[in-house]
């Protein structure tokens, strides 16, 4: 024997072939003879992948089988691939969803054992779809349960999921949430490229507008699906839109859009497909030219249609339309027998499909052929049906229309309820703000208030400090001028007087050497008083006083000095006039001290309502704000304190090295 | 006894006292004597004395306005005033009031005697201290009594040959307040109103004002 390992693989490749190629009977055999739960569930499982698809009562069997012992074995995991398997061949061949359900409730039992989202998410949607034959509530739920276990990224599972609740709802007459499902499985399927499904969502959704009569709608869903299809470049999808689009026609009665809607589809066929599509859109096609007494192009159609006779038969969906266009054609050329013949068979397979639209159809035909053939009784009886099934059906569209609108308008009043919710938010948001500005302005002013009262406080304090000084400095001099007057008073009175009755004793006893000693006293005192207070003022008015002030400078200075003075007597109190003869005498006194002048002259002149006292001098000058704020001078200070006390205004013109000009402005009362 | 009446008035007792003693002692006919100013003139006006002699300072009406009242109302008793105060601007008021006498207290008892000669001789009497006072007006030419000191600066250097323009420089003064100056002396002296007439009385009474 030749040990060639390619002998050998040869060998191994033929062995594992016969394996494969063992026959169903070789596994169904194994499986229900071994007692090795292992071994069984692997012949099952090969079983079941032979039987899939082909034979489904095997599968179904061995499927229960495989889950039972899976579950028994606590192969979780296992019996949920199973039983999702198992349901579409369970509630499609043998009509049984009750079974469905009950298996998939028996894995879903244990779900705590199944980490997979899509095995968990899988099982919702395979027992949703069972339910959908159901119960569509329950349905629904399971939907729902689906949608929470599969994962972001099972978007190909979500997108089923959304297109089953979307017949789910539809079905319910929940429209406006079967349009959103519809809606979002077909961005789904969009963005997978699965564009058959994309499709069956989207004509999910326009059919179910179609059949509850909501043309519009659907007319506008299609003509986007049909925008959609050539921006897609799918035409081949595009014959069936068109045909739906004239079947819609048909229902409302444009016969016009009716007949362009089918040449389109007709135009959009593809030749090589001579399918389901091509079978409908000629029968409708030869449907409409009968109905229009078109009878040779109605007979092109027939014949069409005729060469496809083996197609057709045994497909019942195509099966109706082939027998309503033969009989409709039979109508209208007058061969009313035949022509019986084929409706009642297009009403036998309408019923036996069950599709309500198409049984009515059959009746009108009926009653429409046996009214040619005079036979009103069942003519009428047809008639009959076919108004109570369209009465029936045309309330349910209108019950399902007002659900739509009511759904809608709920939602459209929830929508409005956000909005208005929204827009509170918005307007509280709005008085926050507007509150906050407020207070913000508000405190603000309220800062701007209290700092105006501090400001002006001050003001007031300060003014009021400052009136309390003038009023003190001016009562300073009153009082200053009074104790002058006093002390001069005193001296003259008072040792004046002594020192004359002491000269006058020593003038009888004669000693001249003391009398002079007294002599000289006295005169020290009298000037001491007079310089005080002068006399002159007191007799001789303020003119004649300060007349003679600058008669004593001009007499003991060297200053030149020229005087025009009017008569001011009588104008003021005795008080002012003390101010005055003090301004002039103080204005003197500075010019003597400081200005280093040669020549001054003085100028009062009297005007209707006040006197100018105008002193100039030649001397140094000075700088006014300095002298003025220098605190040791007190000479400029004392003129202008004099000066408010008399209410008047002084001007004083001084720069350095070019004289002075002081002018008093007194008023006159 | 001397046959002229005299009345006397003081507000301080012991002055008028001595002052009345010291009368009565020279053997004056003194009439009457008042303690305050209002005292003084009633007596005046009852008694018509020749001679008062009144303080100046005295309650309820001083001395000179006694004297403006006698003149005011044609009373001839002549006012002699005796006081402390010493003011050129009382003696120019005596010459407006007639008063006659005016004598500072302190030397009342040495002068009054001389005072009272004076002035019943209708001669004015003032003390030489006051005489002092007003020296130049008595030593000099009366004219020159009205002027003020800075005029009569002005004149003297008129009197040296200064122009207007040379003693506005001097004097640190414009030309036209020495122009006004020379125009007011023209006018108190009383002289015409000339270019040179200022000039030739400066120079004429040239030795009274330099010294």
């Amino acid at each position: 024997m030749t040990n060639n390992p390619l002998t050998k693989a040869f060998l191994l490749c033929l062995f594992t072939l016969s394996l494969v190629a063992q026959d169903i009977g070789y596994y169904k055999n194994i499986a229900d003879t071994t007692t090795n739960n292992l071994l069984k569930l692997e012949s099952i499982d090969s079983v079941l992948i032979k039987s899939y698809n082909i034979d489904n009562n095997t599968f179904i069997t061995y499927s229960q089988t495989y889950i039972n012992l899976a579950l028994e074995s606590d192969n979780i995991v296992g019996a949920a691939k199973k039983a999702m398997n198992l349901q579409y061949p369970l509630t499609m061949s043998q009509n049984n969803p009750e079974k469905a359900v009950s298996i998939i409730d028996r894995v879903l039992s244990k779900k705590q054992k199944i980490k997979d989202s899509f095995l968990l998410g899988g099982l919702y949607l395979k027992r949703g779809a069972a339910n959908s034959n159901l119960d569509l509530k329950a349905a629904i739920a399971d939907f729902n349960m689906a949608l929470e276990n599969f994962a972001i990224n099972d978007s190909i599972h979500r997108a089923d999921v959304y297109l089953f609740r979307g017949y789910a709802y539809s079905d319910l007459g929940d429209f406006v949430d079967a349009g959103n499902d519809y809606s979002i499985a077909y961005s789904y399927y969009e963005a997978l490229k699965d564009y058959n499904y994309m499709l069956r969502s989207q004509q999910g959704k326009i059919i179910m507008f179609s059949v509850n009569g909501f043309y519009d709608l659907a007319k506008k869903n299609r003509d986007e699906l049909i925008t959609k299809l050539i921006e897609l470049d799918l035409k081949e999808f595009l014959a069936s839109e068109y045909y739906n689009q004239a079947l819609d026609y048909e229902k409302i009665g444009n016969s016009k859009l009716q007949i362009e809607s089918l040449y389109n589809a007709e135009r959009h066929l593809s030749d090589t497909l001579k399918g389901n599509m091509f079978i409908n859109i000629h029968a409708a096609l030869a449907e409409y030219y009968s109905s229009n007494n078109l009878l040779s192009e109605a007979k092109q159609q027939i014949d069409i249609l005729e060469n496809c006779q083996d197609k057709i038969l045994g497909n019942h969906s195509i099966e109706i339309n082939y027998y309503g266009a033969m009989a409709s054609y039979l109508v209208a050329s007058s061969d009313l027998d035949k022509s019986l013949y084929f409706a009642q068979k297009k009403l036998q397979t309408a019923e036996e499909l069950g599709i309500k639209n198409e049984i009515m159809s059959s009746h009108l035909l009926l009653s429409e052929i046996y009214r040619k053939l005079k036979d009103y009784e069942r003519s009428l009886e047809y008639k009959d049906q076919y108004d109570v099934m369209r009465d029936s059906l045309y309330t349910r569209s209108n019950a399902n229309s007002l659900a739509y609108y009511q759904s809608l308008f709920d939602i459209q009043l929830k929508e409005k309820e956000l909005v208005e919710k929204n827009v509170n938010i918005q307007l509280l948001k709005k008085d926050g703000e507007t509150y906050k500005n407020l207070m913000f302005f508000i405190s603000l002013a309220i800062m701007l208030f209290f700092s105006l009262i501090l400001v002006f406080r001050n003001r007031q304090n300060i003014k009021s400090k400052k009136e309390l000084q003038e009023k003190f400095s001016q009562t300073l001099l009153v009082s200053q001028e009074a104790e002058r007057k006093r002390i001069s008073k005193d001296l003259h009175d008072g040792i004046g007087q002594q020192l004359l009755l002491i000269k006058n004793k020593l003038v009888s006893s004669g000693d001249q050497g003391t009398m002079e000693m007294i002599d000289s006293t006295i005169e020290e005192v009298r000037n001491i008083s007079h310089d005080l207070h002068p006399f002159v003022l007191q007799e001789f008015g303020i003119t004649r006083a300060i007349e003679h002030t600058i008669r004593q400078i001009d007499e003991n200075s060297s200053l030149f000095i020229s005087s025009e003075i009017d008569n001011i007597d009588n104008l003021f109190s005795t008080e002012e006039e003390v101010n005055i003869y003090r301004i002039v005498q103080e204005s003197f006194s500075n010019i003597l001290k400081h200005a280093q002048a040669e020549a001054s002259k003085v100028l009062i002149k009297r005007f209707s309502k006040s006197i100018i006292i105008s002193i100039k001098d030649n001397g140094i000058g000075f700088d006014f704000t300095e002298k003025y704020q220098d605190k040791k001078s007190l000479g400029l200070k004392t003129l202008l304190e004099r000066t408010k006390f008399l209410n008047g205004h002084m001007k004083v013109i001084s720069k350095k090295e070019s004289g002075t000009l002081l002018e008093f402005k007194l008023p006159l009362q | 006894m001397k046959t002229f009446t005299i009345i006397t008035a003081d507000d301080h007792p012991l002055l008028l006292k001595g002052l009345n003693d010291f009368l009565l002692e020279k053997k004056y006919n003194l009439i009457g004597s008042g303690n305050n100013g209002r005292e003084a003139y009633n007596l005046i006006t009852k008694k018509r004395p020749d001679i008062a002699i009144l303080d100046i300072q005295m309650p309820f009406m001083s001395g000179l306005e006694i004297a403006k009242n006698c003149k005011n109302n044609g009373l001839d008793t002549k006012i002699v005033l005796i006081t402390l105060h010493k003011e050129r601007e009382l003696y120019r008021k005596a010459q407006d009031l007639n008063i006659f006498g005016y004598i500072l207290k302190e030397f009342a008892l040495e002068e009054i005697e001389n005072c009272i000669n004076s002035v019943t001789a209708g001669k004015q009497y003032f003390s030489p201290k006051i005489l002092e006072l007003l020296a130049e007006v008595f030593t000099e030419d009366s004219s020159l009594k009205i002027l003020t000191p800075s005029e009569k600066k002005i004149l003297k250097l008129i009197a040296n040959d200064k122009t207007n323009k040379e003693i506005a420089s001097l004097l640190f003064i414009s030309y036209r307040t020495v122009e006004k100056h020379r125009s007011n002396i023209i006018t108190k002296l009383n002289l015409e109103p000339k270019t040179n007439s200022l000039l030739v009385w400066a120079k004429e009474h040239q030795h009274k004002f330099i010294s």
